[in-house]
């Protein structure tokens, strides 16, 4: 127990009233005493100021375009050009003349086939190894829209991050290529903003495709991505006069790629997408104090572009660009793109306005704007809406029955609290990734019950967008992995190939053999794990965070341990495909990350079919194969948007029964651990009935899987000193 | 999630843009019905196949897709907020044909709302049987 100062003395008096009705729970933290009486300084419910309410206009889109495609013409090449707002609308796709429309996923050089039947082979998607090396006919559009909402969610008024900056942080190691470091802070983050997503809207076209889809207004956001988030460079953050507003992706070398290699410059074939986008950009660019080269991360500082000032490696001079005018028709054309984007003119009238983040029209308001007010305390608190205004995901009492009684389910009263206390607790923390230095942490918060059921989803004002869908998979990722079902709910998975499943082989445009991609069954993982942790993994007895369902999530277990002995195989986490094994046609890779891969590819797959036009129905509203679990209380299944294995979310308990999760992501993967945790065992305190973490004796760091070679897992890692108005240094000591 | 092929697929949108659909049979685990569509600002119906059953109450929830509201269906046609709870569930209307129930889910879609989930149940003296089904409002 650690004592208390005499500030915070005074500050327990104040409390003291209703101390004596909780019920003490038998010590404090670092920042708490464990009966009520916060640190000074670790809760923040004052007023910040919110972003201000600024849009991409159809001239600024078309202005973007043109200095883009003056860029590719100087570099001559032909690119495809997608522009986003910031809630990731499609305000246009331009696509020059004789640009290369096939998209190649290539997540390292192309790999020979060492063993097998496959032998001497150029490894492909086809040969098992989920996208990497999949040549998809007519999808570079695709790639660009994803590349621009990348850029766009990743980004806000405090961090400006490109796909080159995604590239260096969902790498096995970080840095890449840095051998025995662990693997990037957002390892799997890829695989968010899912086309099968429940909390992403999606567009309606005019040529009214709408069966199986979800529409919730016309321009609502978050909107989903068709591929993910990108890691391939040139996709780029768009601010109009400092603010955030929207992002670029270019592609103009058919391939969807990465950043292998931190340490070198990218050769000119390699950056010409980065250039064509920084040419677009020129006049909108991120503020300079806030770009990522600014902003460091374990150590390690990120990247933003590969060149040294923007500008030292373009071959155009943008402010001579041409008139969009001038190259509508000529140049290039506005292309349709399913369930994207529309192009009923083919004139610079289908060039779209964004939307201003934080009006109704963007999907995220202020809470206190809400028709009835605010349900939170904390007035900071922003909450999605739908066209119309009214909330999307507004606090609501659970429909589950933990335990098989009703009464165990979180109420309406606890998820409000449970996002409160995580507010408070992020306002008050010291951002990683936001600049100027002792910003205040922006991020999202979910809360689910143990159906996967979205309880409410809320969050500070100028959080990344990317960080509303990601915290709703990790509150459902820590949930389901806890629960007792979840190993005979993966088992139902079944192995999925891709050829039998559509039908069809994927031709190769660049003359291949057809391609398919297979996806493993979930009992193939479920063995995996009973074999490597225990025989009774995935039956309810084990309390696993999002830290510690990634280490059993990486490509080395120990996570960034990669030597091998004894001439064996590098040991790898039970839920990833393994790293330079020598059956390379199950090797791990960006775009095939295992488990959550797998749980997902068929949606992927079947929404590019779709967009393509071979497919007459979009992938369903909620991800995977999942089983439902409770069909009257939540129809979908319990990862509907995908699982997330990066750190960020605890599952929540009642009196040592599992009642669900809270999920917490847009800054430092520490910040998101303290963020749900510290929210979740005050929102208990308070409560005092019962509410809060899983007893120690069943987290997921008191595992040590019995082929880990005696490391343990994880289970929360806080920073240090993480407040900026406290010198506490361990706020989650004794959690 | 369905494992889509894209012919059944094909033939599940012509069959569906009636309103209604062939009957299912419920359970009391849940199971997922046959997606369907319903003409612009037109009605939509259930049916499924109670045969044997002994149908002591029907209901009928309808979740607006990509949120967390839930809407209980009175017998008059009125939406109210359920939350959640299996006993808190009011009575809805269906109608019986043979051994189907025909259930009427509206004769208008709530405003705004173009893309759904309906749940539609009906409780016997052993329990609740349940399925849903995605539903959509038809392409223009």
């Amino acid at each position: 127990m650690k004592f208390f100062s005499s500030r915070k003395l005074r500050y327990g008096l104040l409390a003291a009233l209703t101390a004596g009705l909780l019920s003490s729970c038998g010590g404090g933290t670092g920042s708490d005493d464990g009966n009520g009486n916060i640190e000074p300084g670790t809760r923040f419910f004052g007023k910040i100021a919110f972003p201000a309410l600024l849009k991409l206009t159809s001239a600024d889109v078309q202005k973007i375009i043109a200095q883009a495609v003056g860029e590719a013409q100087a570099q001559g090449v032909q690119a495809h050009i997608a522009i986003v707002d910031r809630v990731g609308n499609v305000l246009a796709v331009f696509s020059m003349n004789g640009a290369d429309t096939t998209l190649r996923a290539v997540a390292e050089v192309p790999r020979t086939i060492q063993q097998g039947p496959l032998k001497g082979d150029v490894l492909r998607g086809a040969d098992g190894s989920g996208l990497d090396g999949l040549n998809i006919p007519g999808a570079a559009p695709v790639g660009a829209i994803a590349k621009a909402v990348t850029g766009a969610y990743l980004s806000s008024g405090g961090n400006a991050f490109t796909t080159r900056t995604a590239s260096q942080i969902v790498q096995e190691n970080f840095n890449p290529e840095e051998t025995f470091q662990a693997g990037g802070p957002l390892f799997g983050v890829q695989f968010s903003q899912l086309p099968c997503s429940d909390l992403s809207t999606r567009f309606e076209t005019s040529a009214g495709v709408s069966v199986g889809t979800s529409v919730v207004g016309s321009m609502v956001g978050p909107r989903r991505s068709p591929l993910g988030l990108a890691a391939d460079p040139g996709g780029m953050p768009i601010y109009k006069n400092g603010v955030m507003v929207g992002g670029i992706g270019v592609i103009s070398d058919g391939t969807y790629s990465l950043d292998l290699s931190l340490t070198d410059i990218d050769s000119a074939l390699e950056i010409q997408d980065e250039l064509i986008a920084l040419a677009g950009i020129t006049g909108f660019e991120a503020p300079r104090s806030i770009r990522a080269f600014n902003i460091t991360v374990e150590g390690n500082s990120l990247r933003y572009t590969d060149t040294t000032d923007d500008r030292d490696r373009l071959s155009s001079n943008p402010a001579n660009a041409p008139d969009f005018a001038s190259i509508l028709g000529t140049v290039g054309v506005l292309t349709d793109v399913l369930g994207y984007y529309d192009v009923p003119t083919g004139t610079a009238a289908d060039v779209l306005t964004g939307t201003a983040y934080g009006a109704p029209e963007s999907g995220y308001i202020p809470a206190t704007d809400l028709p009835g007010g605010s349900p939170f305390r904390n007035p900071n608190a922003f909450v999605l809406v739908d066209a119309a205004g009214n909330p999307r995901f507004s606090p609501k009492p659970a429909g589950d029955t933990p335990g098989g009684d009703a009464a165990n389910a979180l109420t309406r009263a606890e998820v409000i609290r449970l996002i409160d206390e995580a507010l408070g607790v992020a306002l008050a923390g010291r951002a990683q990734i936001r600049r100027p230095l002792n910003s205040r942490i922006q991020v999202t918060v979910s809360i689910v019950d143990t159906n996967g059921e979205i309880l409410g989803v809320a969050r500070t004002p100028d959080g990344p967008i990317f960080g509303t869908d990601v915290s709703l998979q990790k509150a459902r990722t820590a949930m389901f992995f806890s629960s007792e079902n979840a190993g005979a709910d993966l088992g139902t998975i079944p192995e999925i190939d891709s050829a039998v499943a559509f039908g069809t082989l994927i031709p190769d445009p660049d003359g291949g053999p057809g391609q398919k991609v297979v996806l493993a069954s979930g009992q193939s993982y479920v063995d995996d794990a009973r074999n490597f942790v225990a025989p009774d993994a995935l039956t309810g007895k084990v309390a696993f965070s999002d830290r510690g369902n990634g280490n059993l999530s990486r490509p080395f277990f120990p996570d960034g341990v990669q030597e091998q002995q004894n001439g064996t195989p590098n040991r790898h986490g039970p839920f990833s495909r393994p790293f330079n094994s020598a059956d390379t046609t199950k090797n791990w890779s960006p775009f095939s990350t295992g488990l959550q891969f797998d749980l997902i590819g068929a949606n992927i797959l079947q929404h590019v079919f779709f967009i393509l036009g071979l497919s007459p129905d979009d992938t369903d509203v909620g991800c995977s194969f999942l089983p439902v679990r409770d069909g009257l209380a939540f129809p979908e299944p319990s990862m509907a948007n995908g699982a997330q294995i990066f750190a960020g979310s605890v599952p929540i308990y009642r009196d040592g029964i599992l009642i669900g999760g809270i999920g917490v992501s847009g800054d430092g993967i520490d910040q998101d651990d303290m963020i749900s945790s510290l929210g979740l065992r005050r929102a208990g305190i308070f409560e005092g009935n019962g509410l809060g973490h899983a007893p120690e004796a069943i987290r997921s760091d008191t595992v040590i899987p019995r082929r880990g070679d005696g490391s343990r897992l994880r289970y929360v890692s806080c920073p240090f000193k993480p407040f900026i108005a406290s010198d506490i240094q361990n706020a989650c000591e004794d959690l | 999630m369905r494992l889509l092929d894209f012919c059944a697929a094909g033939a599940a949108l012509t069959l569906m843009v009636s309103g209604a659909f062939a009957a299912d049979r419920l359970s009391q685990d849940g199971v997922e019905l046959s997606a369907a569509s319903f003409p612009a600002g037109g009605a939509l119906e259930a049916r499924v196949d109670a045969g044997g059953d002994e149908v002591v109450s029907v209901h009928a929830i309808l979740r607006p897709a990509s949120t967390n509201i839930q809407w209980m269906r009175d017998r008059d046609g009125f939406w109210t907020e359920w939350n959640g709870r299996r006993d808190n569930l009011i009575e809805s209307a269906a109608r019986r044909e043979g051994d189907e129930l025909v259930f009427k889910i509206f004769d208008a879609p709530p405003p705004g709302v173009t893309s759904m989930i309906v749940t539609i149940a009906y409780r016997t003296p052993d329990g609740i049987k349940y399925g849903w089904f995605s539903a959509a409002e038809a392409s223009k």
